[in-house]
Parts: structure tokens; sequence; C-alpha cells
């Protein structure tokens, strides 16, 4: 039970937050990539998040277990969404066809995700603001 | 809520001061009972605080203001327990000063 | 002669509405962390009610003798450990996560406002303790 717990709670959100800002970085990146080493395009990775049971959970009682938790990356998936098709005979990668097998990445869909993820980061930052302040106006009592 | 202005603060330190004017009739049983009392208070308050402090530095609680507000008892207590001993000796030295 | 009492339930109120808040931020941390986390159900703690039911007198207790004495509540102020209320989810679709991140923030900011607060007051009344027990130095 203490303002410590509270801040590695929160810096586990703003772990958690990076790498799913990360993932996203990669898919825009990867946006236009037809050729990956496992062959075919580029396919879009999601982050999947968990609640982590904190490890100084023994210290708390039964009834805080649930409500104090912090969050992980439970894993990085790959989305197996088909990929876009484009009818372009002229690119190196076009098919008998001419079409074109395109990443799933959907544009939009990632900024949106970016946002989000940058907005919970930063809600995040402020939760460890506001333990630290916390903490600081604590030890100043009786001076 | 409950009344929590300077002046029922005052009348309850102000208690303990009164046998100090007592001595001379009621005898030193019940003022010396009293100052060991407030002695006793003195030191369960810094051993309190030294504890709190302890447990801070060794992670078993990390709780800070708890730590902050039993220094501060222990250091009222004491200032308190210094006061009333202040107010024996001038007692004391006024009583001996009287002329017989 | 009655055993010397400083520290009245004033302050123990105090102390114990600084735990309580302490412990509330943990949760509403919990909460921001886990605002994205599938199927995560947010917390509350709730402990104004407690608070008031431990300060509350008992009825048919022994009153008061001295006008300085507070009243014994009904509860022990130090049992005082707050409840921990789960908010499921309600909209019953998407991931099943409860949290509405707006709601938490500004819980995080009054609760750490009214934290900061109990520690000025706490501050006051300490020092105006010292004052009296430096005999007016």
């Amino acid at each position: 039970m203490d303002i410590f717990d509270s801040l590695k709670i929160s810096s586990s959100a703003l772990a958690a937050q990076q790498v799913r800002l990360n993932t996203i970085s990669s898919n825009l990146a990867n946006i236009e990539t037809t050729r990956t080493p496992d062959g075919g395009p580029y396919r879009k990775r999601e982050v999947v998040f968990r609640s982590t049971e904190s490890p100084f959970a023994k210290k708390l009682e039964q009834s805080l277990k649930g409500a104090v938790q912090g969050v992980e990356v439970a894993a990085i998936q790959v989305n197996n969404a088909p990929p876009r098709v484009i009818y372009d005979p002229s690119h190196p990668d076009a098919d008998e066809a001419g079409q074109v097998l395109l990443p799933n990445v959907n544009l939009l869909d990632e900024m949106v995700d970016m946002t989000s993820a940058t907005r919970a980061y930063e809600a995040n930052v402020t939760a460890i603001k506001a333990a630290k302040r916390m903490a600081l106006k604590a030890l100043e009592i009786g001076r | 809520m409950s009344d929590i202005t300077l002046l029922s603060h005052l009348s309850n330190l102000g208690t303990p001061l009164a046998p100090a004017a007592a001595p001379a009739q009621g005898g030193n049983g019940g003022f010396a009972k009293a100052l060991g009392e407030a002695l006793d208070s003195v030191n369960s308050a810094q051993v309190e605080a030294d504890l709190a402090v302890e447990q801070l530095q060794t992670g078993e609680s990390r709780n800070l203001h708890e730590v902050m507000i039993a220094m501060e008892k222990a250091d009222i207590s004491l200032k308190l327990a210094v006061q009333m001993r202040n107010k024996v000796l001038e007692a004391y030295q006024e009583i001996m000063r009287m002329q017989v | 002669m009655p055993k010397l009492e400083l520290f009245d339930q004033s302050i123990r109120l105090l102390e114990k509405t600084l735990d309580m808040r302490q412990r509330n931020q943990e949760v509403i941390a919990s909460n921001i962390a886990n605002a994205e986390t599938p199927g995560y159900t947010p917390s509350r703690l709730e402990f104004e009610e407690q608070l008031r039911q431990a300060l509350k007198p008992l009825p048919g207790a022994p009153a008061a003798t001295h006008p300085v004495h507070f009243p014994i509540g009904s509860g022990d102020l130090s049992g005082v450990r707050g409840k921990v209320i789960r908010e499921p989810d309600t909209l019953g679709f998407g991931d099943r996560n409860g949290v509405d991140l707006e709601r938490e923030m500004i819980a995080l900011a009054e609760n750490q406002l009214l934290y900061e607060t109990v520690t000025q007051v706490i501050s006051k009344k300490l020092g105006l303790l010292k004052y009296v027990a430096q005999n007016g130095q």
C-alpha cells in the first residue's frame, strides 16, 4: 500500500504503450512492403495487452488484489486478414493476372491507433506526475 | 464534525500542566506519576518514529506520510515533555524561594 | 491523572484519510494503466462512507465527560480499510473493457488534490500543537 507501487503500475503501462507505438511504426513503415523473408506482403502486427498480477500482490490485502494491476504486452500478433489486392501490371511483384498483393495495413486505422496509444501514454504520465506530487507533499508534512 | 479550534487543543494540553501547581499541596506523587507517563509517551513516540523510518528504509512499508507524521508526533511529544520539566523546575524554584 | 492524549481523533482521521487516498491512487493508476486491456474491469475504492460510520457516536454510548473529548465512534477508525467496488463493462460489446479514461483522469486529479489538501491541514494542526508545546515560542 504505497505510492511507489502506483509508480510501478503506471510505468508498466508506459512500457506497454511504447511497444504498441513501435508496432504501429513498423506497420506504417511497411505499408507498401510486398516482399518479406516469409514470402508475400507484410502483414500487420498488433499488440495484445494483458493485466499483470503485481509482484507486490502478496503484500496486498485480499480485497485490493484484483484492483491493483499493472499491464503488459502479452503478445505481438500477426494479423491474418487477407492482403489488399490492387491491379497494377507494371508492378515488379505483379502476378500473371496483373494483381499485386499489398500489406493489410490501413493508414487511417494505424493513425487512429497511434493517436489512441499516444493519449494512453500521456494519461499514464499524468498518473505518474500525480503520484510523485503526492509523495513530495507528504514529505513536506511538518516543514 | 468535531471542534478543532486552537482553544480545544490548548485546553487539551492545559490539563497536564495544571498539576504543576499542585505539588505544594498534593505532594509529589500525583505529578511525578503524570511526568512519568508523559515521558513514557515521549519514549514510545520516539520508538514509533524510529520504527517507521526503519521500515521505510528496509522497504517493509513505504508509507511516506506515516513516517513524516510519526516524526512530527515524536518531536511535539518531546517538546511538550521539556516544557513540563521546565514548569516543574520553575515551580520547585519558586517554592524554594518562599520565605518560611 | 488521565493519560496524555495529545493527538486526538481529528488527527487520526486525517491520517486515515491519507492512507485511503494513497490506496485510491493505486487503484486509479491501475485503471488508467489498463484502459485498453481487453476484458479489464475497473475498480473504485469507497471509503468516505466507512469513515463517516467510524466517526458517528454509538446510540447509547457513554457521553463525553469533558467538552473537548470527542465522542467514540460506532466503528473503530483504525478498522477502516476502504471497500473495493468492481465496475464491469455495461456496454455489452467490444472487448469488454470497462474503463472510462476521462472519468479516471478526473478521479486522479481529485484524489491528488484532496491528498495534498489533507497534508497541508495536518501540517497546520501539528504546527499549532508544536507552537503550544513550545510554550508559545
